[in-house]
């Protein structure tokens, strides 16, 4: 039998995973001892599991070295790789948001010229562009993000909102929301078709926990 | 600093030999393939006017994936982007008077400005066949055949070909009823393999019960025959139906042409851009991350040239099948020549016609050229993996240096007469 090679986003995310995956027969408590080791093998079931930064989830599973993934709706539509969507695991919750100052606010409406402090240029991109049809500058960060409307570098971010308590402590607060956000299963493509049963049959598994838990 | 005569633009790479070999080996086999069933090859050139590949209906790239240029006269060039287009040109102005149907094979490299640090290739090479001006389920499933048949040339053995057919997807989404730009929406998250995306439309919308089951379980309807005889028990529309029994009776041609057990339905594929009209294939292996195989049939391409004939071909990327072909079958690497020879200056004349006369028989030998040291030349021969060497001490005496695995470097004294004999054997 082939490996089948999971990519898990490193964080809280891989744990709830993890969880997951033993629930539906798959042991991953190698995995949570504390260890230097990156790739975990299961011989018996034909399993590897490895964690990976959030953001290069997709292209493990777009270039194959992965066959399946778990990653943040965010990282898919900021990477915009070519991966099966397959199943959403209401797992991590949030929104992507415009925030900030409440006097951005008349400005995000009316301005032709309003810059955006993002992690997520294309996610911001799309959504003014092409849903509110709106030319904006957009400046990219790599975090903490919503120091930039306090300091001056922009108007409003684009960036995920949780609680808002962030925000709150910031003075800054959500003016729109661009989408909801969750972690899902990607797959790739060869995978999806070369092992199409075994693949459904860990997603069905999957899906139907995931339906008891919300019952 | 950067010297940039030492690189290669990103996206692009150099072939060395051993590469270029199994290259040339897969490409020998796949052209054997396409001949064998009649396909006859066209050229056409590295760029044409951009609007071969431009204009709408004409493929799959869009623009800002092209390499383009202008030429003198301000003229827009792009490097072809895509083997079919300028074939479907071809067809439509050369063959404008010819039966069909035509059949063309091509080779050649097509070239698409891909996003930088992706790991994705902007030059690759591609080889394929057209068939056109031939409708139904028999030029279907030739062209799948020849398909098959040539990627398992290449000694691949674990190959799957999934077929799709655009015109069940088409009517499956007719019978939702929803608006055509719900149905466009739904048509998108599909065809971007977002399934997540598909149950949400699917679930938010008001479609009747039948059709919203075969929605849900689209993605799983991949199988043999009995995957259509599954389908037709969730669909009452026509069209869907009509899709089905036509892929049928593809499926038992491609029985008899014996390449069914490579083939499966996969009724979830979609046609994203418009461009195909009828089936839809797309093979896959392991080893690669990416489709080997992309075919299917184009029924409104050629009519964009000015002749109206149906068409159905494939591209096969040659460079994905060439890396995981290698691996599984040495034969590709296989050089087909196995001794140099080397010679002190009294030697050199007879050393030079032997190697002639072996060549006139067919056999290759490489003057190595490295000088009268034979110990020089052991070192070249370990080198480059020769399993012989022959070092012509004088017009007569030859040192016969054999590389074997088990004993290492093996040396005997022989004699010009002794060649003859070997050059005899070899006969």
């Amino acid at each position: 039998m082939r490996y089948l090679t999971f990519a898990l986003a490193k964080g809280r995310l891989a744990d709830q995973t993890m969880d997951l995956l033993e629930r539906i027969g798959m042991p991953c408590e190698e995995m949570k001892e504390k260890t230097r080791k990156l790739i975990f093998v299961n011989e018996e079931l034909g399993l590897k599991i490895f964690l990976a930064k959030t953001s290069d989830v997709p292209t493990y599973v777009e270039h194959g070295a992965a066959d399946i993934g778990v990653v943040g709706k965010d990282t898919i539509l900021e990477e915009g790789r070519n991966v099966y969507e397959m199943l959403d695991l209401e797992l991590g919750k949030c929104r992507m948001c415009v925030a900030g100052p409440a006097e951005s606010k008349e400005k995000l409406e009316n301005s032709h010229s309003l810059t955006v402090a993002t992690k997520y240029p294309k996610i911001a991109r799309d959504y003014f562009y092409n849903k509110k049809h709106q030319t904006v500058e957009i400046i990219k960060l790599n975090g903490s993000v919503e120091l930039a409307p306090i300091v001056g570098l922009s108007d409003v971010i684009v960036d995920i909102v949780e609680s808002g308590a962030t925000l709150k402590e910031n003075g800054l607060q959500v003016l729109e929301e661009v989408c909801p956000l969750s972690a899902r299963v990607i797959v790739n493509r060869v995978s999806m078709k070369m092992e199409h049963q075994r693949i459904t049959e860990v997603i069905d598994k999957i899906r139907n926990l995931i339906k008891e838990d919300t019952k | 600093m950067l010297d940039f005569k030492l690189h290669t633009p990103i996206g692009v790479k150099d072939l060395l030999p051993e590469e270029a070999l199994v290259k040339k080996n897969v490409l020998r086999r796949i052209e054997g393939v396409f001949e064998s069933f009649g396909y006859r090859e066209v050229e056409s050139p590295m760029f044409e006017y951009i609007e071969v590949f431009s204009d709408e209906k004409m493929g799959s790239i869009s623009p800002k994936e092209m390499f383009r240029f202008f030429d003198k006269d301000g003229n827009l060039i792009a490097l072809r982007s895509d083997m079919t287009p300028p074939i479907a040109r071809i067809a439509a102005t050369a063959f404008q008077n010819y039966e069909n149907p035509l059949r063309f094979c091509y080779y050649g490299n097509a070239f698409r400005d891909s996003k930088s640090y992706q790991g994705k290739k902007s030059e690759f090479a591609q080889a394929g066949i057209e068939l056109m001006g031939a409708y139904g389920a028999a030029a279907d499933a030739e062209v799948i055949a020849v398909a098959v048949k040539s990627v398992l040339s290449s000694g691949i053995k674990e190959f799957k070909l999934n077929i799709g057919e655009v015109n069940f997807f088409n009517a499956i989404l007719e019978e939702t009823g929803l608006s055509k730009e719900v149905q466009e929406d739904l048509k998108d998250v599909i065809g971007h393999r977002n399934y997540v995306g598909m149950e949400k439309i699917i679930e938010e919308n008001n479609i009747d019960q039948v059709t919203k089951k075969l929605f849900m379980e689209l993605p799983k309807l991949v199988g043999g025959k009995d995957i259509i005889d599954y389908t037709r028990t969730l669909t009452k529309s026509k069209a869907a139906l009509n899709a089905l029994d036509e892929m049928e009776s593809l499926y038992d041609i491609l029985s008899v042409y014996d390449v069914s057990d490579y083939v499966s339905f996969d009724l979830s594929m979609v046609n994203q851009l418009n461009y195909y009209t009828g089936i839809i294939f797309r093979g896959y292996t392991y080893g690669t991350g990416y489709s080997i195989v992309d075919g299917g049939r184009y029924d409104n391409l050629v009519k964009q040239f000015g002749k109206n004939i149906p068409s159905v071909g494939f591209g096969i990327k040659i460079d994905e099948i060439a890396k995981v072909a290698a691996e599984e079958n040495p034969e590709l690497s296989k050089r087909n020549i196995s001794a140099i020879i080397a010679y002190t200056n009294k030697g050199m004349a007879s050393a030079l016609k032997t190697a002639l006369k072996y060549r006139e028989n067919g056999i290759n030998i490489e003057n190595s050229l490295v000088g009268d040291d034979i110990e020089k030349n052991i070192e070249y021969m370990k080198q480059m993996a020769y399993e012989s060497l022959l070092f012509f001490i004088d017009e007569n005496n030859i040192t016969y240096v054999r590389n074997t695995e088990e004993y290492g470097i093996v040396r005997a004294n022989i004699t010009t007469e002794d060649i003859v004999v070997a050059e005899k054997e070899a006969e």
